[in-house]
C-alpha cells in the first residue's frame, strides 16, 4: 500500500510479530517506508469506535508515547485469529490426530511436514497451522507429489520389521487396541483376535511389549534376541 | 473379571526363603488381562528370584509353567508330573489357583504371589475398578444400572448419606460417591420418583457373610 | 591385582540414539568393547523381563539410550520404558540389588558427544559399584 501511495498512513496495531524465514525483511522494508507499528497490552486493547462524522475512530494506547493515540481511519482490516472449528469431524472420519491447538497434526516422524499422522493422507497449508499462501502453495505441491509417487509406483515396499497377532494366543483383551500409539491394532471379530495391519504398522514394537499374553510377535526384535542377545554378548567380555 | 495385585517381590522373596527349587504357576485367565500373572510375569519373578538368589550367593533352579487357568482340576492336573521335582510353588493366580493346587498335591508347600482384589473392569488402560462385591442378589435395575452394594462405602440401600461431597465420598475424595451418580441418572432420566421407594435392609444371606458358598446347576451336575 | 571390567549391556532406539551414536563414529568416538549395544526400533519394545535378563545374565549394568519425551518418533515409547525401568529399580532394591544399576536416558538426535559421555558416566559408575555378584 505504501509503494503505491507513499503519502498513505499505514498503522500496524499488533500484539506479537514473528518473522521467520526472510521476512524479517519486509519488516525491515515496511519500517523504512513509514509504516509504524504500534504494539498493544491485552489489559488495554485498541477501542474502534464510530465518529459523528461517520468516519472509524482508532483509539490505542502506545507504549513508547506512553499516551493514548487516535487515529481516524479511512479502512481498517481486522486479521482475526484463525481457530479450527469442525477438524474433530474430519480428523475422526480419517483416523488422523489433531495436535494440542484442533489442527491436523502433522506426522511425528522426522521430516516429514505434509504428512499426517495416518500414512497416506496427506495435510497442507493451514489445515497443519496458520501460514501465508507462498507457504500453503509449496505445501500443497510437495502434498500433491507425495500423493503420485505413492499412486504411481508399481509396487510398495511394506511389511517385514511389523508386529503380527498370533489369533491363537490373543484374549482379545484390547490392549494393543488402546495402547498403540497410531491407532493401527483393531478387533477382527471374524478372526477372533486383534489384527494388525501390516501394511500401516509402523514397526515400533509397542504392542509387542504390552500385550499380556505375548500374542503379538515382531521377529525383527523378538524376545529371543532381547533376552539371548545381551546373554552371548555379555559372554564376549573377557 | 477378577482383578488382583502383585505382591512385593521382597515378601514373596520371604516367602520362599530356604527353599532351592521353586515352580513359578501363571495363569491365562484373568490375572494375564490384569498383567499381573500370566506368562510374562511368570518370567518376570522367576527371573527376580534367580537374581535375588543369586546376589545372596545361591544358585536356586527355578521352573516356569503357565496354565490356561487355575479354577479347573484338568489344568491342575497339568502339574502332576513336575510337581514332586520342586520343593515349592508359587502361584501368580487369584486365590482360587493356589487353593486349587493345594487341594490336588496335599504335600506341595503352596504361596501365593499375588492379592486377589476384587471383581471389576477396566476403566482405562492400565487402571481397573471395582464394580460388583459378589453379593448374591443382584439389583443394579433398581439403581439406574450401578450397584450400590459395591461401590458405596457403606453399601446403602437407600442413600446418599450426610458424607456425600460434591460428588465423592467422606471416606476419602478419590471415592466417587456412587449414590449421587445414581440420583443425577434417575433425574436425567425423569425417574427420580423410583427412588422413593425405600428398599428393605439387603440380606446378607446371599453373600459371603452368608458362609461360603456353593453354586450347584442340577440339569448339569451329574 | 587385575583391574576390574564391568560387563555392560545398553539398549539403545532406532531414532534419535542411533542418530546420535553414528555422529560419535564420525567424530571418531567408540564406546569400549566392554559395553554391548542391543538396537531396538524403540525404546518401548524393552520389557521388564529383558532388562532382569540382563541382570540375570551376569551384566553388572544395563542402561537404556532414547529419544527425548516430547519428540519421540514413536510418540510414547520412551515415556513407556522410563515407567518400566523405575518399576525394575524399585524390585532391585527389593531384591538386595543397588537400583543404580539401571539407567534411561533421553538424548538428542543431534549429540554424538552425549551418546559417548553417558556411555563413561555408567562405565565409571560400574566401577564404582563394583560387580554384580
Amino acid at each position: 500500500m505504501k509503494k503505491q501511495n507513499p503519502d498513505m498512513d499505514v498503522y500496524i496495531i499488533n500484539r506479537d510479530i514473528r518473522t521467520p524465514g526472510f521476512k524479517e525483511l519486509l519488516y525491515r522494508e515496511a519500517r523504512e517506508k513509514g509504516v509504524i507499528f504500534i504494539r498493544y497490552e491485552l489489559d488495554r486493547k485498541p477501542v474502534v469506535k464510530e465518529s459523528d462524522d461517520g468516519t472509524v475512530e482508532v483509539i490505542v494506547f502506545d507504549p513508547v508515547l506512553q499516551k493514548d493515540i487516535l487515529i481516524k481511519a479511512d479502512l481498517i482490516s481486522l486479521q482475526t485469529a484463525i481457530e479450527p472449528v469442525s477438524n474433530k469431524e474430519m480428523a475422526e472420519v480419517f483416523g488422523v490426530e489433531l495436535d494440542e491447538d484442533n489442527f491436523f497434526a502433522a506426522s511425528p516422524e522426522k521430516l516429514m511436514p505434509v504428512d499426517s499422522t495416518k500414512e497416506g493422507i496427506f495435510i497442507a497449508g493451514v489445515a497443519n497451522y496458520p501460514r501465508d499462501i507462498k507457504e500453503c502453495i509449496s505445501q500443497a505441491r510437495a502434498a500433491a507429489s507425495k500423493a503420485i509417487s505413492l499412486l504411481r509406483a508399481e509396487y510398495l515396499l511394506k511389511g517385514g520389521a511389523v508386529a503380527e497377532v498370533d489369533p491363537g494366543k490373543c484374549a482379545v483383551c484390547c490392549t494393543c487396541v488402546r495402547t498403540c500409539p497410531f491407532g493401527i491394532p483393531y478387533i477382527d471379530h471374524s478372526r477372533g483376535a486383534a489384527y494388525i495391519d501390516p501394511l500401516l504398522c509402523k514397526g515400533c514394537g509397542i504392542c509387542v511389549s504390552e500385550c499380556p499374553g505375548k500374542a503379538i510377535k515382531m521377529s525383527y526384535c523378538s524376545d529371543e534376541m532381547l533376552v539371548q542377545a545381551p546373554a552371548v554378548l555379555l559372554k564376549q567380555i573377557a | 473379571m477378577i482383578v488382583a495385585e502383585a505382591k512385593p517381590i521382597k515378601e514373596i522373596l520371604e516367602m520362599i526363603e530356604g527353599f532351592n527349587k521353586i515352580l513359578v504357576v501363571g495363569c491365562k485367565g484373568c490375572v494375564t488381562v490384569c498383567n499381573v500373572g500370566g506368562a510374562k510375569e511368570v518370567a518376570i519373578l522367576a527371573s527376580a528370584i534367580r537374581i535375588a538368589e543369586k546376589k545372596k550367593g545361591k544358585e536356586v533352579e527355578v521352573g516356569e509353567i503357565t496354565l490356561e487357568r487355575q479354577c479347573d482340576p484338568e489344568y491342575i492336573e497339568e502339574l502332576k508330573d513336575i510337581i514332586q521335582d520342586y520343593e515349592a510353588v508359587v502361584s501368580l493366580a487369584c486365590g482360587v489357583g493356589p487353593q486349587f493346587i493345594s487341594e490336588r498335591y496335599p504335600e506341595a508347600r503352596v504361596f501365593p504371589a499375588v492379592n486377589t482384589k476384587f471383581m471389576g473392569g477396566a476403566v482405562e488402560h492400565g487402571v481397573w475398578a471395582e464394580r460388583c462385591a459378589g453379593c448374591g442378589q443382584c439389583v443394579i435395575h433398581y439403581f439406574g444400572g450401578m450397584c450400590p452394594i459395591a461401590r458405596c462405602s457403606k453399601s446403602l440401600m437407600n442413600g446418599p448419606c450426610g458424607g456425600s461431597n460434591h460428588g465423592k465420598c467422606e471416606v476419602s475424595p478419590e471415592i466417587d460417591c456412587i449414590w449421587d451418580k445414581i440420583v443425577r441418572k434417575m433425574m436425567a432420566q425423569g425417574r427420580l420418583d423410583e427412588l422413593l421407594k425405600i428398599r428393605p435392609p439387603k440380606s446378607w444371606l446371599t453373600a459371603r457373610d452368608g458362609g461360603p458358598r456353593k453354586m450347584v446347576r442340577e440339569e448339569l451336575a451329574k | 591385582m587385575q583391574e576390574f571390567k564391568p560387563k555392560i549391556v545398553a539398549f539403545y532406539c532406532s531414532n534419535c540414539a542411533s542418530s546420535a551414536a553414528e555422529i560419535s563414529n564420525k567424530l571418531g568416538l567408540f564406546l569400549p568393547e566392554n559395553i554391548k549395544l542391543i538396537n531396538v526400533p524403540c525404546t518401548g519394545r524393552i520389557e521388564i523381563l529383558h532388562l532382569l535378563k540382563a541382570f540375570e545374565n551376569g551384566a553388572d549394568m544395563v542402561y537404556v539410550v532414547g529419544c527425548q519425551e516430547d519428540s519421540c518418533q514413536y510418540i510414547n515409547g520412551i515415556l513407556k520404558l522410563k515407567k518400566r525401568v523405575a518399576h525394575v529399580k524399585n524390585m532391585l532394591e527389593q531384591m538386595g540389588i543397588e537400583p543404580q544399576r539401571l539407567e534411561v536416558f533421553s538424548l538428542y538426535a543431534g549429540k554424538g558427544q552425549d551418546f559417548v559421555n553417558i556411555a563413561n558416566e555408567m562405565l565409571n559408575r560400574a566401577k564404582q559399584l563394583g560387580p554384580i555378584y
